[in-house]
């Protein structure tokens, strides 16, 4: 026999019967288990524990983020602030002022913080003139007239009582005439002892300067 | 076997990929194959199995490792043979108890009763046969791997794989009731 050709009775002797079908899938499907899968593969990458500490990490990531916002925020509240103030009283103003004199909108004073904003808020878009003093003579006047047209957005003395003036205004029996024009500027004033408000109103791209008397109760031009 | 062979290699390359069901196909065909190899080496049947287990288990993680460049039944061999090897040195104490010497069939009984059962009793004589040379033989007529094949599984040169095979086969049929052949299995190369 050639040593190098396999030994056909020795292979027979060696032949090891076939495995019963139950034996061999059981075989083979243990095999199969002992790999893992794409999505086993997967979990492996981010097992459970590893997913669990992301959670609070997000957590505290958006947490973070949050404070930063709000401290942002708080920190811009000055003119950020003041702006949306300021719109939010150039609303209100228009809304007042585009009102009628005397009805509900135009007289209800603001409150809270917008009655107490800057310069040019306090009367909800309303110029604040300031306390013009006594006009109660023709120069006194003339000069009220220079300052409002020199300083249209008045002094921060006068704007602080621009509500508490506009709400006079709109109770003023008198002021009727002012329905006709938006309120663009009030200040306080005089005549002959006789407290009074000037009252600016805009009509299209004119502004006309009224004085006030209230008691006893007259409008004039100023 | 060629077809076999180039099934094998598509089947591989499939399984390598990922392709599970590819991978169970080539686990299905080739387990009598991998549980003949560990039956014959390891001897002893529910070790067998359990090399059986252990050697498909490392087909099926290293089948992503296999490139193709030898045979897929080449490398089936090796992994078989060296899970069955490895289930021998667990087991070794059982192993060796399995066919006591007084257990062993006479190589020059006389009766045809006796040399029948001599035959049958494989098991016997394979478990008193050197490691080596059960290996070699398994191989080479059990499994018809050839030489260099052989070589490449156990990892000797080929030359090595000649003589163990030769002196393994000597044994074997003395053992088997050869009295053509006289038992020289306590000498190695």
């Amino acid at each position: 026999m050639n040593e190098d050709a396999r030994d056909e009775r020795i292979a027979e002797a060696l032949a090891v019967p076939p495995l019963d079908d139950v034996t061999r899938r059981r075989l083979v499907r243990a095999a199969l288990d002992a790999v893992p899968t794409e999505s086993d593969e997967s979990d492996e990458a981010h097992p459970p524990g590893e997913r669990r500490s992301w959670v609070p990490l997000v957590a505290a990531a958006v947490v973070m983020l949050l404070v930063v916002v709000g401290v942002i925020a708080l920190r811009g509240g000055g003119p950020d602030s003041t702006d949306t103030a300021a719109r939010k009283n150039g609303a209100s103003a228009t809304s007042s002022v585009g009102a009628p004199l005397g009805s509900a909108d135009a007289v209800a004073p603001a409150t809270g913080p917008e009655a107490s904003s800057g310069p040019t808020n306090g009367g909800a878009g309303v110029t604040g003139l300031g306390d013009l003093g006594d006009l109660s003579n023709s120069a006194a006047r003339q000069r009220a007239r220079t300052e409002i047209a020199g300083s249209p957005t008045g002094d921060a003395a006068g704007v602080d009582n621009v509500q508490q003036l506009l709400g006079e205004v709109a109770a003023a029996p008198c002021a009727g005439t002012l329905r006709s024009g938006e309120i663009v500027g009030v200040g306080s004033a005089t005549v002959d002892g006789h407290p009074a408000i000037v009252v600016v109103t805009s009509s299209g791209a004119t502004s006309t300067p009224h004085l006030l008397v209230l008691r006893p109760c007259s409008l004039h031009p100023l | 076997m060629a077809g076999t062979e180039a099934d094998d290699a598509t089947l591989a390359a499939r399984a390598s990929a990922g392709d599970r069901r590819a991978l169970e196909l080539l686990l299905d065909r080739h387990t009598d194959r991998v549980h003949a190899v560990c039956r014959r080496i390891v001897v002893d049947p529910e070790d067998a199995l359990d090399a059986t287990q252990e050697a498909l288990i490392a087909v099926a993680r290293g089948i992503a490792r296999f490139d193709g460049r030898a045979a897929f039944t080449t490398w089936l061999h090796r992994i078989a043979t060296n899970a069955a090897l490895d289930e021998l040195r667990r087991r070794k104490r059982r192993v060796l108890t399995t066919a006591p010497r007084d257990d062993l069939p006479d190589a020059g009984a006389s009766t045809v009763e006796q040399r029948v059962a001599a035959k049958l009793d494989v098991d016997a004589a394979l478990a008193r046969m050197p490691e080596e040379f059960r290996v070699a033989v398994v191989l080479r007529d059990l499994c018809d791997l050839d030489y260099p094949e052989i070589a490449e599984v156990v990892g000797v040169p080929v030359g090595t794989v000649k003589s163990r095979i030769s002196r393994g086969r000597e044994a074997l049929a003395a053992l088997l009731g050869n009295q053509d052949r006289p038992p020289d299995v306590g000498d190695q190369q």
